[in-house]
């Protein structure tokens, strides 16, 4: 009974600090910044012999993520952005950035890369302790005078763990790691896709 | 009792933890001056993954140590090899490392930076058996708590490592700790945390300083 007089007595030096951590945790509840990188390291590829023109539709460039529910909002055109550009310095011999996807005969292909759906699911959903991202993307490619030739769907996925803290920074970090799996993919299997010149066989032929 | 002898109470106090270290190794490895190891953790797992947390405490424990040979640390191996080490194409079997060095660019790099050795960490921290109340109010004239919550932690993880010459696992460390926190409350919460993250942390890089020591 004397301690809880005692600590019951220290109360008022600690109002401050009750206050600020209450505070803290209303802010932190409200928060809804999610932080994507757009810093990729160079792929270690060996390029491919293609001049490539690399289309990225303005839509691709400004996609925002927003999603009222769970309350975030962010930005994801120009980190895809960066990375696409940086995949492909590394895996073609050339590749440039071209305004639309036909017209220029010099060119080998047109890709023109296409996210079809950016999703997560919270630890709640998974019943895990992760968030998890996936992003799936659609290659389109197209002959250097503007014909549809065939496309190459495929998923990446991120995941990463929860923060007490900041449960967004998570689901950036998460985002980041699910934009270098779609690297881990372009360099290897849509690399193969374009040594055996699969394009054409695939469903997308117009 | 001062402010500062409550803060004192809280920074030193904490719970008593248990831990072990085992070690299976077929092979010790064999270490220059300029070799250099690198510190992993396994991502593969869909539900078992070791903390960032606990990466890092474990490559600043061997960093700092100063008697291992050069630590490389994850995000920046990942990044001069990337995306080779990425979830997606990292090798899940030692026999797979042979197949990534067939690939010149990657074999390059490696050389580059002298790697010989894989650490690759898997495992993870819990919090079980959650137990008791606690009653806390705020208000402008001040607030206060009152109840206990305790609960268990434990603390299991592993590090295997591989030989990239080789291709070959030289063996397993495992750390394992155990302990109960309590929080006991009669107006100021007291937390008496037991440390089995840091406990694991830290007798998984004992083990790895005298197993990673340059011969």
């Amino acid at each position: 009974m004397l301690i809880a007089v005692r600590m019951m007595n220290l109360a008022p030096a600690f109002r401050p600090a009750v206050v600020g951590i209450a505070a803290l945790f209303t802010l932190i509840g409200c928060s809804g910044t999610v932080t994507v990188t757009d810093q990729f390291p160079d792929p270690l590829v060996e390029p491919l012999p293609l001049r490539v023109g690399l289309f990225m539709s303005p839509e691709f460039r400004g996609y925002v993520h927003e999603d009222d529910d769970v309350g975030v909002k962010f930005e994801l055109g120009s980190k895809q952005s960066a990375l696409y550009r940086t995949v492909f310095d590394s895996l073609f011999l050339q590749a440039i950035e071209v305004s639309g996807h036909g017209g220029d005969a010099d060119l080998d292909l047109v890709i023109e890369p296409v996210l079809e759906e950016y999703a997560f699911l919270s630890p709640a959903e998974t019943a895990t302790n992760f968030y998890a991202v996936s992003l799936k993307y659609q290659m389109r490619l197209y002959s250097g005078d503007g014909e549809l030739i065939g496309y190459w769907p495929f998923v990446a996925y991120g995941k990463n763990r929860t923060q007490m803290i900041n449960k967004f920074e998570s689901l950036g970090d998460a985002t980041s790691l699910a934009l270098r799996d779609a690297a881990a993919a372009l360099v290897t299997q849509f690399r193969d896709v374009l040594v055996s010149r699969q394009w054409d066989q695939l469903e997308g032929r117009s | 009792m001062s402010r500062l002898t409550v803060v004192a109470m809280c920074l030193v106090l904490s719970a008593c933890v248990t831990s072990r270290v085992e070690e299976f190794m077929a092979e010790r490895p064999v270490l220059s001056d300029t070799d250099s190891v690198v510190i992993l953790t396994n991502r593969q797992d869909a539900v078992v993954e070791a903390e960032k947390s606990f990466s890092e405490c474990l490559y600043n424990e061997l960093e700092g140590s100063g008697r291992v040979v050069n630590i490389i640390s994850e995000t920046r191996f990942k990044d001069e090899m990337f995306p080779w080490f990425e979830p997606r194409l990292a090798p899940s079997r030692p026999e797979l490392v042979g197949q990534l060095l067939e690939n010149d660019r990657v074999a390059r790099r490696v050389d580059e930076l002298n790697v010989r050795y894989l650490v690759w960490v898997h495992g993870e921290s819990e919090a079980l058996n959650k137990q008791g109340m606690m009653t806390c109010t705020l208000s402008p004239a001040g607030g206060g708590c009152l109840g206990v919550l305790s609960w268990d932690n434990a603390s299991d993880y592993e590090a295997s490592i591989w030989d990239m010459q080789s291709s070959e696992s030289l063996g397993v460390i495992s750390a394992e700790a155990t302990g109960t926190s309590v929080i006991p409350a009669i107006g100021v919460p007291i937390p008496l945390i037991a440390r089995t993250k840091t406990a694991s942390c830290k007798g998984l890089a004992d083990q790895l300083r005298l197993v990673l020591s340059a011969s």
